[in-house]
């Protein structure tokens, strides 16, 4: 395993590969949503980090990550996806992320369900697409870090704080 | 658990690490009114360490200076005295923060990250938010969160109570803290701030950094705003997953004291905010770097 390379994928990343001994890494998902896509067969795979649900409040200058908005980050990674020869028979989607941020008794009401709003708008694009999400450890009020590799498709998750399990 | 009495705390606080007597001093000279350049950059180019940091920062993409910046001297003419200060308590702060506080789930350096993260997120904010000085906000921001250096191990060994409360009582990280533990990280950090000689304002944004709504009544409404931007920058770090811990988003965003202070949130703000501030994500990273020496 020593040959094992970890890239992060930051906010707003998409990162797709083939390279066997690849594991992508995200050490803290707070309200963003990690997307990780799989081809058991092919064994390609990638991880989109999505911070927001859809584009329309974007201000088009200084838009530099594609994956950043949920609408435009699931076809750019089932692009990139299908590119490196993904199939969609074998495929398997899962997602992690999606906290909120505990407000009791400070108001905000549905101004921060950002985390919520970001997974149902995956699920949205996704469906779109023709794929149904696996399996999905969304919600709550903890951040959660990722290790997905891609050898063997296992997604390690963890809370921050906590042990790691597999989803 | 029996709480920990003030006594106790104070202790902890008096054997953390001495700030760089470079940085002490020049803080306190930028703070003067008759201090020149060159009074600064003689006392800086004194400490090699400390120089070298303040080149490197200068030197890093997020100052965006187009030619390269060789000598205090020239730093010191072309910074402006607000960024120089901030650039200062940049130098300090990591001396402070960059270490692990295991008690809330932070590995070495994500204290520190957070803090940079905030800090710049709220320099943001402060400069969309038109406060004449957005570099107050940015200090604010880098050394809010303080406290966690000592209350660290008191959460540690307190997480699951701490936990439960929050579950069970439906009140944020921060109140669990002070019921658990006597104390919360604010009010520990308030101490630290004031041992170190931190100017009023610092210290008030320590202290009422989750609680704007409680600034005592004499803080100017410019204060009191650059407390809730760093408030805001706070909430939002943590809802965007930059480096934080075990308290997590177990965090109360105050809308109606920001709303008191002049920032209105409501609406799509919060998204169209997290959408920039994301942005800012690769100049934090290079900051970072350049200071712990990564840069070319």
């Amino acid at each position: 395993m020593s040959m094992q390379s970890t890239e992060q994928v930051e906010l707003g990343e998409i990162k797709v590969t083939d390279k066997k001994a690849t594991v992508l890494v995200i050490p803290n998902i707070g309200t963003a949503v990690a997307v990780v896509i799989y081809d058991m067969q092919n064994k390609v795979g990638g991880v989109a980090h999505i911070v927001l649900p859809e584009s329309s409040l974007a201000n088009a200058h200084h838009e530099q990550l594609p994956g950043k908005y949920a609408n435009l980050a699931i076809p750019k990674l089932l692009e990139l996806y299908n590119g490196l020869g993904g199939q969609k028979r074998t495929t398997v989607v899962r997602m992690v992320g999606g906290a909120q941020l505990f407000n009791f008794g400070g108001g905000g009401g549905n101004i921060l369900n950002i985390g919520a709003r970001n997974a149902t708008a995956i699920r949205a694009a996704m469906s779109k697409l023709g794929f149904a999400i696996e399996k999905a450890d969304t919600g709550g009020n903890k951040g959660k870090a990722l290790r997905f590799v891609l050898a063997t498709g296992q997604l390690y998750v963890r809370q921050i704080g906590g042990d790691e399990y597999l989803l | 658990m029996s709480k920990v009495t003030l006594q106790e705390i104070i202790r902890k606080v008096d054997r953390l690490p001495e700030l760089p007597q470079v940085a002490i001093r020049v803080s306190r000279l930028l703070e003067e009114e008759n201090t020149n350049a060159e009074m600064l950059s003689q006392i800086i180019r004194v400490d090699t360490s400390f120089t070298t940091q303040v080149l490197r920062l200068c030197n890093s993409a997020a100052y965006g200076f187009a030619r390269r910046i060789s000598t205090v001297k020239e730093a010191v003419a072309i910074l402006g005295f607000s960024t120089l200060k901030s650039m200062v308590y940049t130098i300090m702060a990591k001396v402070a923060l960059d270490r692990a506080v295991p008690g809330y789930g932070l590995e070495e350096g994500d204290l520190w990250y957070n803090a940079l993260t905030c800090a710049v997120y709220a320099k943001h904010i402060g400069q969309r938010e038109r406060l004449p000085d957005p570099e107050k906000a940015f200090t604010g921001g880098l050394l809010r969160d303080i406290g966690k250096i000592v209350l660290g191990e008191y959460v540690g060994a307190n997480y699951k109570e701490i936990e439960q409360l929050t579950i069970q009582q439906r009140v944020d990280f921060l109140e669990a803290e002070e019921r658990v533990i006597g104390f919360n990280h604010s009010l520990v950090g308030t101490r630290i701030a004031e041992k170190w000689n931190l100017p009023p304002l610092l210290v008030n944004i320590i202290q009422y950094h989750h609680k704007p709504l409680k600034l005592p009544p004499t803080i100017s409404p410019i204060d009191a705003k650059i407390v809730g931007v760093v408030h805001l920058a706070d909430a939002l770090s943590h809802m965007i997953g930059q480096g934080n811990g075990s308290d997590g988003l177990m965090y109360c965003l105050d809308v109606e004291a920001l709303a008191k202070v002049g920032i209105d949130v409501k609406g799509n703000y919060l998204e169209r905010m997290i959408g920039e501030l994301i942005e800012l994500n690769a100049i934090i990273r290079d900051l970072a770097d350049s200071m712990s020496g990564k840069d070319k």
